[in-house]
């Protein structure tokens, strides 16, 4: 069966203990996702780091289909005045039904899910802003396509006007390095 | 579609969100030739299946245009789509998502019309409910 991008979603969903608090947080996980899958899901640089509206366009239509519920919380006020609203996302009872379904149906790609999900939960679960750190310097790294100080990588960001401190790439490197994604690359 | 959950499963309803894949052209056709069998049209190449999904107003115009910031009474910065009555009120998570099929048929009426609308809604829906389609 060839999975889809919303059937690796549901999957997420379900490995992250039916819920996912957060659209940044969800984008990251699912950008060191296709990474870890091979997959290609259109992640382009953003603001907050590595986006892809596919991504978004896919939780949607499950939010669409009845598999996933939305709920929209008031989130306080970002640095630049705005009001800011959190996305946190659950599997419905029929999403619920569809995932075991999707695990049972590929049970290897279930496993590299929970796997990533794991790991991040054994990092005491990275929130959206370390998730989005990591996500920048792997988005680097794969760019530039060699090994890089910290110093370059914090160099490299502004160009994607990313503003990434020391202790964000230390905790990047952490991360990534705990998901089996980088090797003494920095 | 989401109303589609009192008669199909979930793997069905993930096949007919795609309905018009190539992978799903059998279960189209399957039902394309049981509506035209139920509602007697000729030919039944007449009948189309299909799955519609509209993105949110909000979500399109922010896919064109971006946030476009707005200064608050109380010098607060919000943006556009927070602060027109318009906009807030359309939620943006809202991706439509219709089950819809086309046939010709004649009626006499507007009474008529939504008589054999209701009739035809509750034939199709039976033969949703009676799909084997369970396997993803």
């Amino acid at each position: 069966m060839k999975l889809k991008l919303r059937d690796i979603l549901l999957m997420l969903l379900k490995a992250s203990g039916e819920r996912i608090s957060g659209k940044t947080k969800i984008q990251k996980e699912c950008y060191l996702l296709s990474q870890k899958l091979h997959k290609n899901f259109q992640f382009r640089a953003h603001y907050y780091g590595p986006y892809s509206p596919v991504v978004n366009d896919s939780l949607s239509e499950l939010v669409g289909i009845g598999f996933v519920e939305e709920k929209k919380l008031p989130w306080g006020v970002d640095n630049k005045g705005f009001e800011a609203v959190r996305y946190d996302y659950e599997l419905t009872k029929e999403g619920k039904e569809m995932a075991n379904l999707l695990k049972r149906a590929d049970r290897q790609t279930y496993r590299q899910i929970k796997n990533l999900v794991k790991t991040l939960e054994q990092l005491n679960d990275p929130d959206y802003m370390q998730l989005s750190a990591a996500s920048k310097a792997y988005f680097i790294l794969r760019n530039e396509g060699k090994k890089m100080t910290s110093e370059e990588i914090k160099q490299k960001a502004k160009d994607f006007n990313w503003n990434l401190k020391g202790s964000d790439i230390h905790k990047a490197v952490e991360i990534l390095e705990q998901l089996a994604m980088i090797r003494d690359q920095c | 579609m989401k109303q589609l959950s009192r008669y199909i499963k979930a793997p069905l309803k993930r096949k007919i969100f795609d309905l018009d894949l190539s992978e799903n052209r059998k279960l189209k056709r399957k039902i394309e030739t049981m509506v035209a069998k139920v509602l007697k049209i000729e030919p039944k190449e007449y009948v189309i299946a299909n799955s519609i999904k509209i993105k949110s107003v909000r979500v399109m115009s922010r896919d064109s245009e971006g946030a476009v910031a707005v200064e608050k009474k109380d010098g607060r910065i919000s943006n556009f789509e927070q602060e027109s009555t318009i906009f807030r009120s359309i939620d943006e998570s809202l991706t439509d998502v219709d089950f819809e099929v086309y046939a010709p048929v004649e009626y006499k009426d507007e009474r008529d019309k939504n008589q054999r609308l209701e009739n035809y809604r509750k034939e199709i829906q039976h033969i949703l409910r009676n799909l084997k389609e369970d396997k993803v």
